[in-house]
């Protein structure tokens, strides 16, 4: 007899790619207009990945954060169905609430990937953070309890320094490393990034992997990197000291 | 003696009697389908034996990394360090250690700061521990000394592993891998781990459970190992000795579970083999697995697959209705749920019909598009459930009939919409009570733009998002 049959289900594994969005005062205007412009034409590129790879299926969620924080949708929506909603810029920036909400949906007991005690049935999540400022609420509590969580640790986590005045020691705090840390100085930038970084991560992050081969995170910022410095306005956190770039949000 | 091993092939198993009760074990081992992509050898490694009074079931899962480049060897020295380790372990302890202990499971030892917190048992268990990889690393450091750089290894491990590899005295790295046994005499049995894959008995009550506790450390790609600086402390283990034993006892590798996402799916596929065992018997069982683990691995994991089993026949045999009927109330389970989420569906697209806003727009969309799906899993497990019944004595289960449904989607009222056809299929296989009161017509698919009321569809309206075309099954219209 044959062991698969009608009485045995493989399911595809799933990789959830998470948006966390500043949507703070200092968002309003052409920054926040570029990032409803990007992250729906990003879209239709996931959807090519997913479609191209059998063994996963690619998810997105949206929270973004201001004086509070809110999920565009209640729960991760396959890529190839997901409908981006404008979010509108103003407020302050709760990046620990923010850290907080993500940790409760990532949570083993409760969250979104909950099947099983060893991650089976998913792939470690990525992340894509994007702020232009510092927080204005406690970041440091949210941030630990976050750290706690295995699929956080285990996360592609990137960061996108939307101009100068973007806390970038925030960001490497969260996303654990310099160089996971992208800082944009123009619209165009922050567009490309957004899709370089969003494509990469999904692409990286739908495959498998064995112990000991070097990290999804790793691989993600290395080709992220390259990808990068191709690009007129962007440049690792890193070189962010001596930047050639001056601020343009037009 | 009579010792088997497997290393993608398929071992020859033996039969002993314990007790009153007859006692087999096989194992199988598969290379992966993402190492054959890129002509790698398999590194797992499983072996079952029956020695005399004894039977042993053992999965090593060699790492993949690049560092861990000779980890198919190691895997195979891994069960055979065991095999040694524990013939003599049970030779001179078992009996008298055992003796009227109710099951007992222990964690990563490296919990126990004291040793003097430490039972007779569970020092009896690190002294096993400690021998098998004290007898693992003296088999590969032999063999590291013994075997040379290979043409492939040279042309494909980078640098600076050849390098630590030549240049140290420690090969644990190179050679690492996880190990997972279980053992059964005729008065005990016990079983224990380092690393991830499952470990999953079957018996009466519960119908199957993890018998090894769980270690933390194991998560996605990451793996407590033989390898480690204190392997020793990461071992966890259980024993049980008061004439209790499980009917069965799967070892499986995380190629395995990997496939099935929760572990009741890889309990359910377990209970297939079960199935075959108790039906085709054990060679039957094991050409089936030759057959469908690369399968099962192409589709699922891709990753090696080894699985290796003790099971009592007999008692196998006597209680194969009981796990089918598991795996219909598991099903059953399923269905309950995805009627529950139907239901839901149905309350949140009418109370989002009424509203104009462009959120409660998508929302309703993602409510047409989830109520679709949920339909088709319905269907996918009502299936399932109607097989498994087949499998019991007539009459033993009923089988599971998909309401008519009587739920039409309603129109949203906006302007600024666009029409597309629901297409609505009705076959006999989905539902023959549809079927009988829908006529020849059922089939029929209707074009765009075709007049509404035609059999087979449902005209909808929908927002200017997509055009994508909904399956309604076992929808029935109703008259306007």
């Amino acid at each position: 007899m044959s062991f698969i049959d009608e009485t045995v289900s493989v399911p595809r594994r799933t990789m959830n790619l998470f948006f966390l969005i500043d949507t703070s005062g200092s968002m309003e205007g052409n920054k926040i207009g570029a990032v409803n412009d990007a992250i729906p034409n990003v879209l239709p590129l996931l959807k090519d990945i997913q479609e191209t790879n059998p063994d996963a299926e690619i998810k997105v969620a949206a929270l973004e954060f201001s004086s509070g924080v809110n999920w565009l949708y209640d729960e991760p929506k396959l890529a190839e169905d997901f409908i981006w909603q404008d979010v509108a810029a103003g407020g302050l920036t709760s990046l620990g609430q923010a850290c907080k909400e993500l940790e409760s949906k990532l949570s083993m007991s409760h969250g979104y990937m909950t099947k099983s005690e060893t991650g089976s049935g998913y792939y470690a999540p990525a992340i894509i953070l994007l702020s232009d400022g510092g927080p204005t609420d406690d970041f440091q509590a949210g941030l630990k309890e976050l750290k706690e969580n295995n699929w956080f640790k285990k996360a592609i986590k990137i960061a996108i320094a939307i101009g100068d005045d973007a806390d970038k020691d925030v960001l490497k705090d969260f996303t654990g490393s310099p160089e996971a840390v992208i800082t944009v100085h123009n619209i165009e930038a922050l567009k490309m990034i957004i899709r370089i970084v969003s494509v990469t991560s999904s692409q990286v992050g739908s495959k498998s992997s064995s112990a000991g081969d070097t990290s999804k995170q790793e691989q993600v910022i290395k080709d992220v990197q390259q990808a990068a410095s191709q690009v007129d306005g962007a440049e690792s956190a890193s070189g962010v000291d001596s930047s050639k770039y001056i601020d343009d949000w037009g | 003696m009579t010792v088997q091993k497997a290393h993608l092939a398929l071992t020859a198993a033996s039969t002993l009697t314990i007790g009153d009760n007859m006692i087999d074990a096989f194992s199988y081992s598969c290379e992966g389908e993402s190492h054959k992509a890129i002509n790698k050898v398999g590194q797992d490694y499983s072996s079952s034996s029956i020695i005399d009074d004894l039977a042993v079931a053992i999965v090593c899962d060699g790492h993949g990394g690049d560092r861990y480049f000779r980890s198919n060897v190691g895997s195979e020295l891994a069960v055979e360090a065991t095999l040694e380790a524990v013939t003599f372990f049970v030779e001179k302890v078992g009996d008298s250690l055992f003796e009227g202990s109710k099951y007992t499971a222990v964690g990563p030892t490296s919990s126990i700061k004291d040793a003097e917190d430490l039972s007779k048992t569970d020092s009896a268990f690190r002294q096993l521990f400690s021998s098998i990889i004290y007898k693992w690393n003296e088999k590969i450091k032999a063999h590291a000394k013994s075997e040379p750089l290979t043409e492939w290894e040279k042309k494909n491990v980078p640098q600076q592993y050849l390098d630590e590899f030549l240049n140290s005295e420690s090969y644990e790295k190179h050679y690492g891998c996880t190990l997972m046994t279980y053992v059964q005499t005729a008065k005990y049995w016990f079983a224990f781990h380092i690393g991830d894959g499952k470990c999953i008995s079957f018996q009466k009550d519960p119908i199957w459970k993890e018998p090894i506790p769980w270690d933390e450390k194991c998560f996605l790609n990451e793996t407590t190992s033989l390898c480690d600086s204190s392997p020793i402390d990461e071992f966890r283990y259980c024993y049980e000795g008061d004439g209790q034993f499980p009917i069965a006892v799967m070892l499986g590798s995380d190629g395995l579970d990997d496939s099935f996402g929760v572990t009741d799916k890889l309990a359910n596929f377990y209970i297939q083999i079960l199935k075959s065992l108790a039906k085709e018997g054990v060679d039957a069982t094991k050409a089936s697995l030759k057959e469908d683990l690369p399968k099962l691995s192409k589709i699922g994991s891709r990753d090696d697959m080894s699985v290796a089993c003790v099971f009592d026949i007999d008692k196998v045999k006597e209680n194969i209705n009981l796990y089918i009927r598991y795996q219909i109330d598991s099903t059953n389970k399923e269905l309950n749920d995805i009627e529950g989420k139907i239901d839901q569906l149905k309350n949140r697209i009418d109370s989002l019909v009424s509203f104009s806003d462009n959120k409660s727009k998508i929302e309703y969309n993602y409510a047409v598009k989830d109520l679709e799906r949920a339909f088709e899993t319905r269907k996918i497990l009502a299936k399932k459930h109607n097989h498994l019944v087949e499998e019991l004595p007539e009459g033993m289960v009923r089988p599971y009939f998909i309401e008519d449904e009587d739920y039409v989607i309603p129109t949203p009222d906006h302007q600024d919409i666009e029409e597309v056809i629901v297409d609505i299929p009705v076959t006999p296989e989905e539902n023959s009570r549809s079927v009988s009161s829908l006529g020849e017509q059922a089939n029929r698919k209707v074009a765009s733009r075709a007049p509404a009321k035609k059999f087979g569809s449902q005209r909808i309206k929908r927002f200017g998002f997509k055009k994508p075309t909904l399956k309604m099954h076992n929808h029935k219209r109703r008259k306007k």
